[in-house]
């Protein structure tokens, strides 16, 4: 049994928007939504997410709606929310995908359930924060890890690791980053990793997290991907 | 002329710390903004009574004891630790032994964005001081060489950081020591700032 935890954001657009494209079945959905207003984007913006395979102007809601998907939603975002613990204790998944990152507490862990996460970063590597944007100053391209989540930070069993040209538009936040994640997730699915069960120990030594990326290294990232 | 002002360092970034989260793509003009707002302080730096050109002098003035050594202590003062650090790397900038010390401040300014006077031996900060200029510029020095050694863009990274907290508060850097490896700090940055913006165009 799968399920996924779907929060209003770019990223959850993606995932949701391609597991559908690519009929993936899924046994459980879970909104967290504190029901912010939705953000405007340009037609542009709107015009490259689509030729990425997702609608970044279709909210979660929208699509799940539009596809007659039931899902239980809670009004709070917090992934260690003792509600949240309560009804993924009960409902019993074999795994879930977990759109949102931060560190998942002792409690949730336990469930039972394991918890996938994708991270824009080859691991061991790149570790921690934006690190996509440090993969292009350095590499010259990008990358995802699939991993079961575990208590420290993108420390888990690899899933899978994927590796992606760099963007050829500035709108890696809201676009480039949830389409190479909702490609790997994809990969997952289309190469059945999940049922296989052949999950692989990570490095973990030595290795120091990146930090949130200061914004000039971020605009040199930006403009090698558009040069 | 630059359009837009460098916003990472209008506001005292002692008392109001950025932390530069989804930090939005502005084009060329946010990297002209930057460089002529570092310029401008190097200008004003070199402009100062008391400015010399940066050299290691600067750090051979005083005995000190060893950064493995000061770590130990119950107590101790961070301004005594980054000294002997980083006479200890100008001698030698490979020294392995203090890279771990380097790396728990560089995670430690990253999380909080402070630098406090004190640390005990768990790296716990003892009493909650943290506006003693010459420490941000010390660790800022030290993320510095290691980029110089290592290409690291981690220590980058937080150099950068390190350097839009001391312009935000540029009034307070008046001492020797401060003006000069500030000055020589910024202008480091710019260049290897510039150096990778040169690799777009290659």
């Amino acid at each position: 049994m799968i399920g996924i935890i779907l929060t209003p954001d770019n990223r959850s657009k993606a995932y949701i928007q391609k597991l559908i494209s690519n009929k993936v079945k899924l046994e459980h959905i879970i909104l967290m939504n504190k029901k912010t207003k939705e953000k405007s984007f340009s037609e542009d913006k709107i015009r490259i997410s689509r030729s990425h395979g997702f609608d970044i102007s279709e909210s979660v809601i929208q699509t799940l709606v539009k596809n007659n998907l039931t899902y239980k939603e809670f009004d709070f975002i917090d992934i260690n929310h003792r509600e949240l613990i309560e009804y993924i204790s009960k409902i019993n998944l074999d795994y879930c995908i977990f759109t949102g990152g931060g560190i998942l507490k002792h409690e949730i862990l336990n469930t039972g359930t394991k918890f996938i996460h994708l991270h824009p970063g080859i691991v061991p590597y790149y570790r921690g924060s934006t690190c996509f944007y440090y993969s292009i100053l350095k590499d010259d391209n990008c990358g995802v890890s699939a991993y079961l989540m575990d208590k420290n930070l993108d420390t888990g069993d690899l899933i899978l690791q994927l590796n992606f040209p760099k963007s050829s538009h500035i709108y890696l936040d809201d676009v480039y980053d949830p389409h190479i994640r909702s490609e790997t997730l994809i990969a997952i699915f289309r190469k059945k990793l999940l049922e296989k069960k052949e999950f692989q120990k990570q490095d973990k030594t030595g290795t120091f997290p990146f930090f949130i990326i200061h914004p000039v290294l971020k605009h040199i990232a930006i403009l090698r991907c558009i040069k | 002329m630059n359009k837009i002002p460098y916003q990472y360092t209008q506001n005292n970034l002692l008392v109001t710390p950025q932390n530069y989260q989804m930090s939005s793509y502005e084009g060329t003009d946010f990297l002209v903004s930057y460089r002529f707002s570092r310029s401008k302080i190097i200008t004003k730096l070199e402009k100062m009574p008391k400015f010399v050109p940066y050299s290691e002098n600067l750090f051979f003035s005083q005995r000190l004891s060893q950064a493995t050594v000061i770590i130990k202590k119950n107590k101790f003062s961070v301004n005594e630790l980054y000294h002997s650090i980083i006479t200890e790397l100008i001698n030698n900038p490979k020294n392995m032994q203090v890279i771990p010390i380097i790396d728990k401040f560089l995670k430690k300014f990253e999380v909080r964005k402070k630098i406090f006077l004190y640390y005990n031996n768990e790296f716990n900060n003892v009493g909650d001081d943290f506006k003693e200029i010459q420490n941000y510029i010390l660790l800022s020095f030290m993320c510095f060489i290691r980029y110089q050694v290592t290409s690291d863009l981690k220590y980058l990274n937080t150099f950068l950081k390190l350097n839009d907290t001391i312009c935000s508060v540029k009034n307070l850097i008046i001492n020797r020591i401060d003006i000069s490896l500030f000055h020589y700090l910024l202008t480091s940055e710019i260049k290897y700032i510039s150096k990778l913006l040169d690799e777009i165009d290659t």
